[in-house]
């Protein structure tokens, strides 16, 4: 099948500086109510393809994505990336993914104010239970692409949602899991984030802890798409 | 031997049970294949119509290129299917044919391509070919979506089959057979009643005399004899039920019911002495005279077949079995069943009474709604003292414990899903209505639950909780192996910390559930 190249593969292999690269490893938790997009986000960004049809998600899923931030091209960031359940019956499995999660990702769908709402209610319990101190939290209103094809889909205004991340303090982004729009971006930030917050914090220990660094040059896809294997 | 005419040929069964006749031209052939084979040559029900279908080779081809030809149309002209037939979805209007779910946005709604009509994304996931009219076309068609009903009638799907009426043929068939049962179910209990009743009067007349008590055991099989001829032994080399032939070490026996000869094994059970006191005793609606009680009587034991046994014994321990009185446990869980249908019917008018009631607070009804709220309580009541009761039944067995249990958790799940509701409709009307009604007892022992301290309520979402931590405990597991199997050991690791927290929780919670968990 060949090797699926994103985007941020490229840049990643434009930018040959491998020698003094910093490998961090980030644990991103997705929430959000069911079937707002989360699994397609996540799957834009691991293997950059979409699925008009995919199964909702049983449980949790894990999956992993390396990036290099564009910022600090010589920072290599592994995401190791939790996607929940949004069904009710899930709930009780959340704490245990985002007690030790460096960033959450709360989605929810531009066409139902509903899901902004659940959105703000992790937000919420987020606060409440972890603090905002060593989690980043993101907002992301997904599935704009349908705005666009028809402005009158929108229930939940971009402003609106602008204002609200920044009252709370979250970085905030449109995304369309189907079209990619943003969704490499929102990664970017979230690297950037808390690369500033932890890597900024003990730069040198976290690569003695981790010795399994420098030697992952080529980003690990999490899939058999990957070219050699 | 061909062609046979007439309307009714179909009803009537067939002589040679293999041969077949084609439903169209009656011709006679001998089985499926060649039906189907003569149905698609002769009367072109087959897809590809094919008039020299001799050689299978020029099948093939013809159907290649009939395949080619309408690719190359396709792309030639692109195929442009007709759309004005197609019914506009309402959007929050519409609903799914099939399955009336309500479709509230555009990319719910899908129009089936040959009948328009409108259907939810799953219930118009079928394809069939059409062609640009829209109409089936298997030959030219392009590949389209369609609803089940289309597919279900498109023109040569399932209507090979022809309506055969075998019923009278097999209802008489089934009746002899029937008969026949009955006939010798009724042979071997008048044997039956004659051996029994000569056995009695054989012992009731050795018990007088000693010289008659000697001759008893002569007697007696003189009688055997008399009641039913038995088939002689050079006559039988192995036995009649199992088919084992007869050696010295097996040797042979008399069924004195059906004369037939019989081993005696043990893993078999092909015949068995069975005590004849007992087997009067299992058929006491025979005639069989029990007068005289000597305890001589109960040491004469015959021989009989297990044959014989299931036709004269078995079913008749059954349908005694059935006149008996059921065990407590389903006598109770009957009870708890009526009260639950009743608390099921009076509920929903309770809270829509209750509804009405406070939005027009002065409404006459009151005196009803209390009424029935009342006899709502006094049910839940019943409900509750019958799961007790229910729970103090020991079990005889470990699944007659595993009905119980399974009765009792559900029991404890209705009155959580439904109790709760009605308190806040209690309190709502108790605040207006205050001097009418305390809370019952009932209800405050009912959320005391069942075996330990949790409440019901309690148990039911750590019940949930576990069931939960189970899946994804089985989901990581597979999700380690895959990935130690990609050699992805990072990961692995990441992942067996996951694990880890998972089995923290699962014993967390079991501990806190106790004997409610799982088992
Ligand atoms: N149009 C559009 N549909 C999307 C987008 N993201 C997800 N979907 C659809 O929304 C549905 C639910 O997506 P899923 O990823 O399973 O949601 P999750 O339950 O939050 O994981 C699927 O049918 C997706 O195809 C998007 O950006 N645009
Ligand atoms: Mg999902
Ligand atoms: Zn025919
Ligand atoms: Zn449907
Ligand atoms: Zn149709
Ligand atoms: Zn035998
Ligand atoms: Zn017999």
């Amino acid at each position: 099948m060949g090797w699926v190249k994103s985007p941020i593969h490229k840049r990643a292999h434009q930018n040959k500086r491998y020698n003094t690269a910093t490998m961090l490893q980030f644990k991103l938790v997705l929430l959000g109510d069911s079937s707002v997009g989360k699994s397609s986000i996540v799957h834009r960004f691991v293997k950059d393809s979409f699925d008009e049809f995919r199964e909702s998600t049983i449980g949790a899923a894990f999956l992993s994505q390396t990036i290099k931030l564009e910022k600090h091209p010589d920072v290599t960031i592994k995401f190791e990336i939790w996607d929940t359940a949004g069904q009710e019956r899930y709930k009780s499995l959340a704490p245990m993914y985002y007690r030790n999660a460096n960033a959450a990702l709360i989605v929810y769908d531009v066409t139902q104010p509903g899901s902004l709402v659940k959105a703000q209610s992790w937000v919420e319990e987020l606060k409440n239970k972890v603090g905002d101190q060593d989690l980043v939290i993101c907002l992301a209103g997904n599935k704009v692409d349908i705005c666009d094809e028809d402005a009158t889909a929108r229930e939940v205004q971009r402003e609106d949602a602008q204002l609200y991340a920044q009252e709370q303090g979250l970085l905030f982004y449109e995304t369309s899991a189907k079209t990619g729009a943003g969704v490499s971006a929102i990664f970017q930030e979230i690297g950037e984030r808390v690369y500033q917050k932890k890597g900024m914090e003990v730069p040198s220990s976290t690569q003695a802890r981790k010795p399994l660094n420098v030697e992952l040059q080529r980003p690990s896809t999490n899939d058999s798409t990957s070219c050699c294997s | 031997m061909n062609a046979v005419d007439g309307p009714g040929y179909l009803d009537e069964p067939q002589k040679s049970g293999s041969e077949l006749n084609c439903p169209v031209c009656a011709q006679t052939l001998h089985d499926l294949a060649k039906l189907n084979e003569h149905l698609d040559r002769i009367h072109g029900f087959g897809e590809v119509s094919n008039e020299d279908a001799d050689s299978v080779n020029t099948q093939l081809t013809r159907s290649r290129n009939v395949v080619e030809n309408s690719s190359k149309a396709a792309k030639a002209n692109r195929f442009e299917l007709k759309r004005d037939h197609w019914i506009k979805p309402v959007m929050g209007k519409s609903r799914c044919r099939t399955c009336s779910k309500s479709l509230t946005q555009a990319r719910q709604a899908i129009n089936c391509r040959r009948c328009g009509e409108v259907y939810c994304k799953n219930h118009c996931n079928l394809i069939i070919k059409l062609n640009s009219n829209a109409e089936y076309n298997p030959l030219t068609g392009e590949w389209c979506k369609c609803c089940i009903n289309c597919f279900g009638n498109r023109a040569g799907y399932n209507e090979f089959g022809a309506v055969c009426n075998k019923t009278s043929m097999f209802k008489e068939l089934r009746g002899s057979k029937v008969e026949d049962k009955q006939l010798r179910k009724l042979q071997l209990e008048n044997r039956f009643i004659r051996l029994a009743n000569g056995i009695q009067q054989i012992n009731n007349q050795s018990s007088k005399s000693m010289l008659a008590s000697i001759r008893k055991y002569t007697e007696i099989n003189k009688l055997e004899r008399s009641v039913v001829p038995w088939t002689p032994d050079e006559a039988a080399f192995a036995c009649s039920l199992c088919s084992k032939p007869f050696t010295l070490a097996l040797r042979k026996h008399h069924c004195r019911l059906c004369g037939k000869v019989v081993c005696n094994e043990s893993q078999t059970n092909c015949s068995n002495q069975l005590p004849l006191m007992s087997l009067i005793r299992a058929a006491s609606d025979l005639p069989i005279s029990t007068e005289f009680v000597d305890n001589n009587a109960e040491d004469v034991q015959i021989r009989i077949c297990s044959a014989c046994v299931r036709i004269l014994f078995i079913k008749r321990k059954f349908t005694r079995e059935l006149s008996l009185p059921e065990p407590s446990i389903l006598r109770i869980y009957e009870n708890m069943r009526t009260t639950a249908d009743v608390i099921l019917s009076i509920l929903p008018q309770v809270l829509n009474q209750a509804e009405e009631f406070s939005a027009t607070p002065n409404a006459p009804d009151v005196a009803l709604l209390t009424k029935m709220r009342r006899k709502l309580l006094d049910s839940f009541a019943l409900y509750d003292r019958l799961t007790k009761q229910m729970l103090k039944i020991k079990p005889k067995n470990p699944a007659e414990e595993r009905i119980q249990r399974a009765i009792v958790f559900r029991a404890s799940m209705l009155i959580q899903e439904h109790m709760l509701p009605l308190r806040s409709l209690t309190n709502a009307a108790s605040t207006q209505n205050s001097s009418h009604e305390t809370t019952p007892e009932s209800e405050r022992s009912m959320n005391q639950g069942y075996g330990n301290n949790l409440s019901i309520k309690e148990v039911k979402e750590y019940r949930d909780q576990l069931m939960v931590l189970k899946e994804q405990k089985f989901l990581v597991e597979n999700m380690i192996a895959s990935a130690s199997k990609q050699r992805k050991f990072d990961e692995a690791e990441t992942l067996s910390g996951n694990l880890r927290e998972l089995n923290e929780q699962v014993e967390m919670i079991a501990r806190a559930l106790g004997e409610e968990g799982f088992s």
